[in-house]
């Protein structure tokens, strides 16, 4: 198991919502993903997950839905909702302009 | 947020679960995948997990982060839990309706009079003058030239008017009725700044000798008396047989300085006269804004010395004293509900109290609950919002129930109040509700949380080791919740007290002598129109035929006439040297009350003779002066002498009849009030002094009310355009002078009561709590075999000593403050011992029995039970 990093909430948020700018997705599933894509980097603990996805619908980001899973079992989904893409464009700039800032310093420095 | 979020859906909690059951299912089945046993798969799952209900919380709190949201969650699970000990529901309610209600209720009427509103701007500018400093009342009545100095040398005012009110008959109407006019100059409305509502008001010079005979209505008089004619301007009127004609009427609700019917300028009043000597008139003014009370004060006295040296005879001492108009008319009445108000506002301290005392020890109870939600990860301040949640259904449910209170028990407080103050619109105070609402909402909430703001300090472990089963052995509470027994106390006394001293004070007043046999005395009165009955003569003779004919009345024991029949509210007095005293100084002359009466008057009131004679037929006109006089005059200006056939000066106007003779003395009686301390009276008969206003005073051998038909049919057939009015009973006006003191009395009882049984209650609530949370102890005191006797004092000990330290603050704090109600008591001083004595054991007494019952409950406490629970 990779290291338990400790995300900023707002570095979450931002995964999130570029995990499920793919397809929509659980709880479960965003999760594994996350872990999945960063190659067993980022484990996302549920502790910070669900409140975080909670947090998200509430501001309208993300919207949920009851579907059936493949193995028929109920789970909640989540997809992107309009409002959510342009944040989520509008995050990724931000976050591009901040690491490449942040590289030149440590190169330069 | 989304409106459909305002109200949680119900699934939410449902569906949390099942969101994290599948996560972890999820998870289980990937530990499976890997190869771990079951057993070791839903473990290592549940590990990674971690812990499900801090995740919940915290979603919950981002969920319903918004404040109404849980805010509605909280009372859905408060209101449960309310159901589960609805006696303690019940009773917080119980004592938030009472305080916020009654209060409420009370203080609205005390403020409605106290503190009414008058629609005027400045208020504090208008004043009454008073030219005699020693006057009682604030006011004194000046001379129309007088006025007139005052009125062009003042520089601080901007309007000095006069006014007397009096009654005036009506005739040419179906019936002769009288109605009460106020007599003033011109510019009398713009003191107040009044406006018509039909018509106009008064023009300058409207007021001088030879001025039109105009008049203005009040508005209830038009509605009432005149059909609310809206032809009513230029109609004709008759006022003491005189014509006048209609020009104005005031707006609604306008009823100063008293409730006038008629407005009509001041030269019409019957005693208007140009000279210095003759004081008719009240002074009355509003002061400049640039100038203060005090500055308008010293301008008029510099023209009050320069009158008392130019008119000696008739200024000689004469001083300025200026009166805010508002503290002249609440006079009689502003001690009392001041006191009133205090006793008020303690009775909310005590509610108060008595709340908190209830929320600390349900906090207490529920101390373990509060341990173990800590531990298990809530946040303080979400317990806290909770228990605010729980408190405040219960608060409003108590301020509803209050409201309602208020409401119905204003109209009963109403009905119940002196005559005097039926006039006034009481209505329920909005700002005393908000008050009263606020002060005890407040409490209760505050009291509610104080048990989660106390448990910042505890750490979880230790509060679970002691906390959990419910018998805190450290109870740190338990003082502030005495001390809270201990103010209840004190401020339940200071009421109980007062109550006491207000009682001794009324029997006493009841018990004084009127100097009158009460009983089945009739007495309505009149006044006779000035320029129908022109001379003295005229007057006297309609007095004495009157006298005559009412006594053939069928029932009629006696009659006779008196210009001012004792607790009307009528009296007239007069300065006076008594023969052969030293000449005092000018304006320092001894007064005394007068009245005029016709000869069978000291007989039928019942007033003895201990001297000389009663006048008879032979005190005419024709015949030399006299008088009798009251004995408590003959004791202080004559001492032991026989003041009969001795001699009397009057400083009077009227220099034919300065110097009498005393004829007789009688007994005493009280002319105003029961509280009278000083009777010197002196009477005259009405043949020899001009005299229009006149009391019929008859005695009855049947109920009295029942001959009033009777009698005024017998003035009527004398004159049938003679009304005549205020047809009551001698007893019903003695028991209306002392009204405001029974309405006094039954109030602070009620408060001393009310206060008592609160702090009983709290008391009691106390003490249970204290032997509920020391069952142990006690259990283990009695399986060590303690005398059960022993166990009951050991609990009664510890009530009775909050309540004697109580007493005792109470006790003191009473005596401070009894200079307060000191002005108020009649015959008793205010550290009267038998009052506090009476304050002391009736709480005492009810102490004893709110100690006992929880005392009682500690010795039934079964040690097998309360020890194996440990």
């Amino acid at each position: 198991m990779g290291e338990q990093l400790d995300l900023l909430q707002g570095t979450l948020d931002l995964l999130i919502l570029k995990t499920l700018a793919l397809e929509a997705n659980h709880g479960w599933g965003i999760a594994q993903r996350i872990q999945q894509v960063s190659g067993d980097v980022l484990q996302v603990g549920q502790g910070s997950l669900y409140p975080a996805l909670h947090r998200l619908e509430k501001k309208g980001l993300i919207s949920s839905e009851w579907r059936s899973t493949e193995s028929n079992r109920k789970a909640k989904y989540y997809e992107l909702t309009r409002s959510g893409r342009s944040q989520l464009a509008t995050e990724l700039s931000e976050w591009h302009r901040m690491s490449g800032a942040i590289a030149l310093v440590l190169d330069n420095a | 947020m989304k409106f459909k979020r305002i109200f949680p859906r119900s699934s939410f909690e449902p569906e949390l679960a099942s969101e994290l059951q599948f996560h972890l299912e999820q998870e289980f089945q990937k530990n499976l995948a890997s190869g771990m046993s079951e057993q070791e798969a839903w473990r290592q799952a549940k590990i990674s997990f971690g812990g499900v209900e801090g995740i919940k919380e915290e979603c919950r709190e981002l969920r319903f982060g918004s404040w109404f949201e849980s805010a509605w969650r909280d009372i859905l699970f408060g209101l449960r839990l309310l159901r589960k000990s609805p006696g303690f529901a019940v009773v917080v309610v119980a004592i938030l309706a009472l305080s916020i209600g009654a209060n409420t209720a009370i203080f609205s009427a005390v403020n409605a009079v106290l503190l009414a509103r008058w629609p005027f701007s400045h208020p504090e500018k208008i004043v009454f003058v008073s030219e005699d400093t020693h006057s009682k009342f604030g006011w004194s009545l000046t001379s129309v030239l007088n006025f007139e100095d005052y009125a062009s040398e003042q520089q601080t005012f901007d309007q000095l008017a006069l006014w007397i009110a009096q009654s005036v008959n009506l005739t040419g109407q179906d019936r002769p009725d009288r109605l009460i006019g106020s007599f003033v100059t011109t510019n009398f409305f713009d003191v107040f700044g009044t406006k018509p509502w039909m018509g106009r008001l008064f023009l300058r010079g409207e007021d001088q000798p030879g001025g039109p005979y105009v008049a203005v209505l009040s508005y209830a008089a038009w509605q009432t008396r005149f059909g609310a004619n809206p032809q009513i301007l230029g109609r004709q009127i008759t006022l003491n047989n005189e014509s006048y004609s209609i020009v104005g009427v005031l707006p609604r609700g306008y009823m100063l300085p008293f409730e006038s019917d008629v407005f009509v300028t001041a030269q019409h009043q019957t005693s208007y006269q140009r000279n210095r000597s003759d004081k008719p008139f009240v002074m009355l003014g509003r002061v400049k804004q640039s100038a203060t009370v005090a500055q308008a004060k010293a301008d008029l006295n510099r023209i009050a010395q320069r009158l008392a040296h130019d008119y000696p005879t008739a200024n000689a001492g004469i001083g300025i004293v200026v009166t805010d108009f508002r503290k002249v008319l609440n006079q009689s009445m502003r001690v009392p509900l001041l006191v009133l108000l205090a006793a008020v506002a303690l009775v909310l301290l005590i509610a108060c109290a008595n709340l908190a005392n209830l929320l600390l020890a349900r906090g207490l109870q529920r101390r373990g609950e509060m341990v173990i939600r800590t531990a298990l990860g809530a946040m303080r301040q979400r317990i806290i919002r909770q228990l605010m949640s729980e408190a405040i259904p219960i608060a409003l449910t108590g301020g509803l129930c209050g409201l309602l209170l208020a409401k119905w028990l204003l109209p009963l407080l109403v009905r119940l109040a002196p005559s005097t103050f039926q006039d006034i619109q009481i209505v329920l105070d909005g700002r005393v509700l908000l008050f009263s609402s606020l002060l005890t909402l407040l409490t209760a909430v505050l009291f509610a949380i104080a048990p989660a703001v106390q448990l910042s300090g505890t750490k979880a472990a230790s509060g679970l080791n002691s906390g959990i089963r419910g018998t805190v052995r450290t109870d740190t509470g338990a003082k502030v919740r005495a001390a809270f027994v201990i103010c209840q106390v004190a401020m339940s006394i200071m009421l109980l007290v007062g109550a006491a001293l207000l009682i001794r004070s009324f029997q006493k007043l009841m018990a004084s002598d009127t100097g009158l046999a009460l009983n089945n005395l009739l007495t309505m009165e009149y006044r006779l129109p000035r320029n129908k009955y022109t001379s003295p003569e005229a007057q006297a003779a309609f007095h004495r035929e009157l006298a005559s004919r009412v006594a053939q009345v069928p029932g009629v024991v006696s009659s006779a006439i008196v210009q001012a029949v004792p607790f009307s509210g009528n009296w007239g007095d007069i300065h006076f040297i008594p023969e052969g005293a030293p000449v005092p100084e000018k304006g320092k002359e001894p007064t005394a009350f007068t009245n005029l009466i016709t000869p069978e008057y000291f007989q039928t009131v019942g007033i003895p003779i201990v001297r000389g004679r009663a006048f008879n037929d032979q005190d005419n006109d024709a015949a030399p002066r006299v008088a009798v006089i009251s004995r408590a005059l003959a004791q202080r200006y004559f001492g032991e002498k026989n003041p009969v056939g001795r001699r009397l000066q009057l400083i009077d106007s009227d220099p034919t009849d300065q110097r009498l003779t005393i004829v007789g003395v009688v007994g005493n009686a009280k002319q105003i009030s029961l509280r009278d301390q000083d009777e010197a009276e002196i009477y005259f008969p009405y043949e020899q002094k001009p005299g229009i206003f006149g009391t019929l005073v008859l005695r009855t051998a049947v109920d009295p009310m029942s001959l009033a038909n009777a009698v005024r049919e017998a003035v009527w057939a004398l004159d049938k355009d003679q009304p005549v009015w205020k047809i009551r009973t001698l007893q019903y006006l003695v028991q209306r002078d002392v009204e405001d003191d029974r309405l006094l009395v039954v109030l602070m009882t009620g408060f001393g009561l009310l206060a008592m049984l609160l702090t009983a209650l709290g008391t009691y609530g106390v003490l249970s709590n204290t032997v509920g949370q020391r069952r142990q102890e006690i259990g283990v005191r009695i399986a060590l075999g303690a005398d059960l006797g022993k166990v009951r004092n050991l609990v009664m000990r510890q009530g009775l000593k909050m309540v004697l330290a109580g007493i005792t603050i109470g006790g003191i704090a009473a005596i401070a403050v009894s200079r307060v109600i000191g002005s108020v008591l009649y015959g008793i001083s205010a550290l009267d011992l038998a009052a506090y004595a009476a304050g002391f054991t009736v709480m005492i007494v009810v102490a004893l029995f709110a100690t006992y019952l929880p005392a009682r409950r500690a010795t039934r406490v079964n040690p097998a039970v309360v020890l194996r629970c440990e």
